[in-house]
């Protein structure tokens, strides 16, 4: 199973990880078919509050577009990965996700 | 013979006897005075020891008196090296007093001799998943509260705080006196890692000493907030808009630009009243916004701010002991 994590602004990815409001969590079984999936409305924009939720739902993956370096090196120190500059709309960024690990499987 | 001749030869005889005694009684008296005199009158021999034979007794006392002092001394020594005991809390691990020593020390610069941490990162490896914390509380913000709430308190500052000092002290030397062998550092690096470390809490100290008495400061970062919170939802209406809502992008492209201008004017005002801290700008405006929070979102006073002040300047004052 992989969790996915989102920063999402309407039906983009969030321009900002910091400043997002919403996310979109997914799972994936080992063939990269949705097994589950929902909205988390934040009570405020903060990138600690963000990575909180991170460690929290045990997420694997994270989908950004721009992400401040200690954010960034803070997940991948707690063995997060984290694809950044993502910028498009959610469907398009998950099929290259998708896309990006079957390549090494 | 005639009974005169017996009488005086016994006479002779007594009389002999009586002459042998007194003189050897007097004899020694007249050698003892002359030993005494001949001693008086000589030089003084620094090689030889006169009087009682001091050299035999005055090794045996000295060597117990020695042996005792050395005995005390080394108990003494012992308790000295006992390691402080952990305070007993409720809301800290031991083990966090070992990361966050290990945070300072990953995150020295030895070669300009400064840190190169900024508080939001600290924040972030100790605050955000509150590993080696003990906290009640359902979510991560209510056992932040329960944490905040403990350092806080009085019995912190009189009761564990003197205990965690003397234990973060030992652990640091500890910890640094293998890092100083395992990177060949000299002596002189080893204190300046201290110096900066104490100059480091110094000013968080300072900052919150000025946070905690001076209310226009608090106000400044109280409107910085709103500024940057505003700024936020411009944000978030403007990267929604279409390419074709060209009159509403430029009128809160716009509105964006005076925002900005509004916090920077501000942010300057604020970082004009911290100009003595210390800190980097960046580090200031974060630990404004991180006292504010604890005044205004989790309800604690300035004299709670001022109380962590005194302690963090305690601490610092007595890092270079270590």
């Amino acid at each position: 199973m992989t969790k996915v994590l989102i920063p999402i602004l309407g039906k983009e990815v969030a321009p900002r990880f910091d400043l997002a409001l919403e996310v979109f969590i997914v799972e994936f079984d080992s063939k990269w078919k949705v097994v589950s999936s929902k909205n988390v409305i934040l009570p405020e924009s903060s990138g600690e509050e963000m990575c909180s939720l991170i460690l929290k739902e045990n997420v694997d993956i994270v989908l950004t577009n721009g992400i401040e370096d200690e954010y960034y090196n803070y997940l991948k120190w707690k063995k997060v990965k984290v694809i950044d500059n993502v910028m498009d709309n959610i469907e398009n960024a998950l099929a290259f996700l998708i896309r990006e690990e079957r390549r090494y499987e | 013979m005639s009974r005169k001749t017996i009488f005086i030869l016994l006479l002779v005889l007594v009389s002999g006897f009586i002459f042998l005694f007194t003189f050897k009684f007097k004899k020694e008296p007249v050698k003892q005075v002359e030993g005494i005199k001949s001693k008086v009158s000589s030089k003084i021999d620094k090689n030889t020891t006169y009087g009682y034979e001091f050299s035999s007794l005055k090794p045996e006392v000295s060597e117990n008196n020695t042996e005792e002092v050395v005995e005390e001394e080394k108990k003494e020594e012992q308790v000295t090296d006992l390691p402080p005991t952990f305070p007993q809390v409720s809301f800290f691990q031991v083990e966090l007093v070992d990361r966050v020593i290990d945070f300072f020390l990953k995150n020295y610069d030895s070669q300009r001799d400064n840190f190169t941490f900024s508080l939001k990162k600290m924040n972030l490896y100790f605050g955000v998943d509150l590993e080696g914390f003990t906290a009640e509380g359902e979510d991560v913000q209510q056992k932040r509260l329960f944490i905040f709430k403990q350092l806080f308190s009085t019995s912190f500052s009189q009761e564990i705080f003197p205990l965690l000092k003397s234990f973060v002290l030992y652990r640091l030397n500890d910890k640094l006196d293998s890092y100083v062998k395992e990177n060949n550092w000299p002596e002189a690096k080893r204190k300046l890692f201290l110096t900066s470390l104490q100059e480091k809490i110094l000013a968080i100290a300072r900052e919150l000493n000025l946070m905690g008495s001076k209310t226009e400061l608090v106000t400044g970062i109280k409107d910085y907030l709103e500024i940057q919170k505003s700024l936020y939802q411009i944000y978030a209406k403007y990267w929604q808009l279409e390419e074709k809502d060209k009159e509403e992008k430029a009128r809160l492209g716009d509105l964006i630009k005076k925002t900005i201008f509004a916090r920077e004017h501000l942010q300057k005002k604020i970082l004009a009243q911290l100009k003595d801290v210390g800190l980097s700008a960046e580090d200031k405006l974060y630990l404004g916004l991180w006292t504010y929070r604890r005044m205004e979102k989790d309800g604690f006073t300035s004299v709670e701010i001022l109380r962590l002040a005194s302690m963090l300047e305690d601490l610092a004052k007595s890092l270079l002991k270590a």
